[in-house]
């Protein structure tokens, strides 16, 4: 059945969509960082009202090493948004904004996580 | 020409130090014909064990080294009690994955154990380059490649002109006929597996106080330079550990030179796959001295 | 269902594919530390199939499969005259290879004003098609499980033919079997075919759920991992990587208090079971136990 769907179903829903920078800071725990998101569609256009939870993965390890997501919350300050996550170690993790509002959808940033944060970039 | 000869003389340096790694597996895969996979866990261990002596207690670059050799060894044991002495001679495979599954709890261990990206190991000189005839000579590399050499020499005299080496040689090559003249092949191979560690442990303090820092790639990146450079001289062969850890470092810096940093390791691997195809992968004794 | 619990059974179904495509060559007595080429071949593949050119998934599924298929099998050739460590260390060798490849490519287009496409070091991102297509993740991981048990139901048919028979014996001793007749080079080559695309399954189907992969993603842990699953597994049956594969990702994931110290409670437990079955909990003695008497 699934697979027959799969067959049928085409064409993009065709929409906008999502860019997140992310920036992390160490807190007084270990390996725990306070994140803040700012997400943007691809206009540069903030965007509120996003309901997302942020997961990491080590690309060193894939489908292993999951980190638990956690939902994030939004805050006063337009199309900016904070979650706290708690990782297993130091060093390049990707981590994965899954949305369920404004639409189902997926971004993927790449962040170098040390003593005092996490920073994207390699 | 002048950029071959500094490239030659920087890959022989760092292929010194290759040369302990691969002489780690061929020592342990000689006598048990067993692969341990843990190699490059262990010889992170000790050098986490080193960066913590340092931080911690503020030892020196003996001490560190001490340190890493003691724990590498320690490590070294706990593995091949569990790995490779408790199974039976048949398992080899089992054997292989028991070691990998330790490598990942030791990993592990020392991530938990100290979770920050990089750790301050004490530098093995910080004196300048020597310049001479337009070539540049680091010395702390210099000492690297010495102090590798130094413990070749003594290891090649260990396995000659010991009765232990002369025993070790009887199981790598015949181990029925050993067993027989009362040697326990079980014994040789649990010494010569930590005699392994001890020198992978080396190998890894003389990295590590070039670059003056540890990271928790480092286990990983030693195995595999110690596999590629085994393999690369000819698996198994003592003498073969030794030109293959050499020539990997000399391949490697005249690919990163002529190529492009990110054309070296595909050199190397490019170059082990026709090797292994050209030479049909072909195990050399290793008593071939 | 819980979200998380969706991607675990997710992450296991497609690291079962893996371990499969690792197993299949433990069975013809070859260790592979090299699967995790095939898989990233399947990801590159598939996800360049329908992000780049906007093929369906299951077509960009299948061409995934044949290209991965393919290079199993051009590997296959040269590496077959070599055994035991030296034909592991090849595999290993080709893989590195391909993963270093991977990390120069570039090949990139213009999809509705975005370039996609592999990107070297940066990655191969917005591969979207289940999110596009709003396919949720309940429903993917009904696609992923369903592909699992169509492989497995092929596995178990092939243990009963003739053709499996001839596998197994030549996984027990190779020299023996040839000398019995059995064409054993061309049954290896076979296999590690098959394991090639099997892998490459795995890693269209991947790519998909992750929406983007990049060549870190497939060093040798990966490869190595997945045959560890299938000797914990077990060597006797197709059942046996994914009892490997579930005992690592699942229960120690499900038990989120002691995940920190998952690979140091996994390793030991790993290590002490291979001293009590060192060919995996079902082994072939096990299974021919369980299954004696049946027709």
């Amino acid at each position: 059945m699934i697979w027959l769907w799969l067959m049928l179903s085409s064409a993009a829903l065709g929409q906008t969509r999502l860019d997140a920078a992310i920036e992390c800071a160490a807190t007084a725990r270990l390996m725990v960082y306070d994140c803040a998101i700012a997400l943007a569609d691809r206009q540069g256009r903030p965007v509120d009202g996003a309901k997302f939870k942020l997961g990491a993965d080590m690309p060193s390890m894939p489908m292993a090493h999951n980190v638990r997501p956690v939902e994030a919350d939004s805050t006063d300050a337009p199309g900016r948004y904070r979650a706290r996550l708690e990782l297993e170690m130091e060093g390049e993790w990707a981590l994965r904004l899954e949305f369920s509002a404004p639409r189902r959808d997926v971004v993927v940033k790449r962040l170098i996580f040390d003593d005092k944060g996490g920073r994207e970039g390699r | 020409m002048l950029d071959l000869i500094q490239n030659t003389i920087d890959g022989v340096m760092i292929g010194g130090a290759y040369a302990l790694l691969a002489l780690g597996f061929t020592l342990t895969f000689g006598v048990m014909r067993r692969l341990n996979l843990a190699f490059g866990a262990i010889v992170l261990c000790g050098l986490y064990a080193g960066a913590a002596a340092h931080q911690a207690l503020g030892w020196g670059l003996l001490g560190s080294i001490a340190a890493t050799l003691a724990v590498a060894v320690a490590a070294g044991l706990y593995v091949e009690r569990l790995c490779f002495r408790a199974l039976a001679e048949s398992a080899s495979i089992a054997a292989m994955v028991s070691s990998f599954a330790i490598w990942m709890q030791l990993e592990e261990i020392a991530a938990l154990l100290m979770p920050r990206r990089t750790y301050a190991y004490p530098a093995l000189s910080e004196a300048r380059p020597w310049e001479w005839a337009g070539l540049s000579l680091r010395p702390d590399q210099l000492a690297m490649a010495a102090v590798a050499l130094g413990a070749m020499a003594a290891l090649g005299w260990t396995l000659r002109r010991t009765r232990f080496g002369l025993a070790a040689r009887a199981v790598a090559t015949a181990p029925l006929a050993a067993r027989l003249a009362g040697i326990e092949p079980a014994r040789i191979g649990s010494a010569m597996f930590l005699l392994a560690c001890g020198l992978g442990g080396l190998a890894g303090a003389l990295i590590a106080a070039v670059d003056s820092q540890v990271t928790i790639k480092f286990g990983m990146w030693a195995m595999l330079k110690g596999l590629v450079a085994m393999t690369l001289g000819g698996i198994g062969s003592i003498p073969g550990a030794v030109i293959g850890g050499l020539a990997l470092g000399v391949i490697e810096s005249n690919a990163q030179w002529y190529l492009g940093a990110e054309w070296r390791d595909i050199v190397a691997y490019g170059l082990l796959f026709a090797v292994l195809y050209w030479r049909r992968g072909r195990e050399r004794p290793w008593t071939n001295s | 269902m819980d979200e998380f619990l969706i991607g675990v059974l997710s992450n296991i179904g497609l690291m079962s594919l893996l371990a499969l495509s690792a197993w299949l060559l433990l069975v013809v007595g070859e260790i592979s530390f090299g699967q995790q080429a095939f898989f990233a071949l399947g990801a590159y593949a598939a996800g360049i199939a329908t992000a780049l050119y906007g093929w369906p998934l299951p077509l960009g599924l299948f061409a995934g499969v044949v290209v991965g298929a393919l290079a199993g099998f051009a590997v296959a050739i040269p590496t077959m005259r070599l055994t035991g460590l030296a034909f592991a260390i090849a595999t290993l060798a080709f893989a590195e290879l391909m993963r270093l490849l991977l990390q120069l490519w570039v090949f990139q287009r213009e999809v509705d004003g975005e370039r996609l496409g592999p990107n070297a070091v940066e990655g191969f991102r917005g591969v979207r098609w289940v999110y596009d297509h709003d396919l949720s993740a309940l429903g993917y991981l009904g696609v992923i499980w369903g592909i699992v048990v169509v492989v497995l139901a092929a596995l178990f048919l092939c243990e009963r033919s003739r053709i499996g028979l001839a596998c197994r014996a030549v996984g027990a001793d190779a020299e023996l079997a040839e000398a019995q007749g059995l064409p054993a080079a061309r049954l290896k080559i076979l296999v590690a075919t098959v394991a090639g695309g099997l892998a490459a399954l795995g890693g269209g189907l991947y790519v998909h759920l992750a929406t983007y992969v990049e060549p870190q993603h497939f060093s040798i842990m990966l490869g190595v991992h997945a045959l560890a699953y299938g000797l914990i597994g077990g060597l006797g049956t197709a059942l046996g990587p994914i009892l490997g594969v579930v005992l690592d990702i699942g229960l120690l994931e499900a038990l989120q208090e002691i995940a920190r110290y998952r690979m140091i409670v996994f390793g030991g437990a790993v290590a002490v079971l291979l001293i009590l079955r060192p060919r995996g909990l079902l082994d072939e003695a096990l299974v021919r136990r369980l299954t004696r008497g049946k027709p």
